[in-house]
């Protein structure tokens, strides 16, 4: 999984697989998402992030089966 | 031909021709930043920069948001019709996102 701020749009963009995207799909205004032709998500564009998201802080946690 | 440099941003060259009003994208060297990381992407890659010039000049239908970003729709012929959606950013030049948008109905 990747994970990219862009700064200057205030643009975030997570994509979870490098998969070949058959369709982008609005999921609201500021929210993109990027299907595969069977339809699941690879990646995601958040707009305005910062105003969805507590940046620039950062977690991440793996929880043990 | 007169001619307005209107910006330069990055190496990034939006230049007028004031009597003709084109406008010309340079986008050989870096724009912004997440535009030019999703024009390589191979879906992406495909939507050729002709076409989103057509698409800023010719739009079907124009919204412009309350963020000030202008959301433009225009069907590419050369795509089959599909309806091309490009995002300006709100100085009204700077292209932020192009893609085909199944969603549209024109």
């Amino acid at each position: 999984m990747k994970v990219k701020y862009f700064e200057e749009t205030d643009t975030l963009y997570i994509e979870f697989r490098a998969a070949e995207v058959a369709e982008t799909r609005e999921l609201d205004e500021d929210t993109l998402l990027d299907l595969d032709a069977d339809g699941r998500v690879c990646a995601i564009t958040i707009e305005h992030a910062r105003e969805r998201g507590e940046f620039p802080s950062f977690s991440y946690e793996q929880i043990p089966a | 031909m007169a001619v307005d440099l209107v910006r330069a941003r990055n190496a990034y060259l939006v230049v007028r021709l004031r009597r003709l009003g084109l406008w010309l994208i340079d986008l050989s060297d870096e724009g912004p930043r997440y535009f030019e990381m999703m024009r390589h992407r191979p879906d992406r890659a495909t939507i050729r920069l002709e076409w989103i010039q057509w698409v800023i000049d010719n739009p079907k239908r124009e919204v412009v948001r309350l963020d000030g970003r202008i959301r433009r729709w225009a069907a590419i012929a050369e795509a089959e019709g599909r309806y091309l959606r490009v995002v300006l950013l709100p100085d009204g030049e700077t292209v932020h996102n192009a893609f085909f948008d199944r969603s549209f109905v024109p």
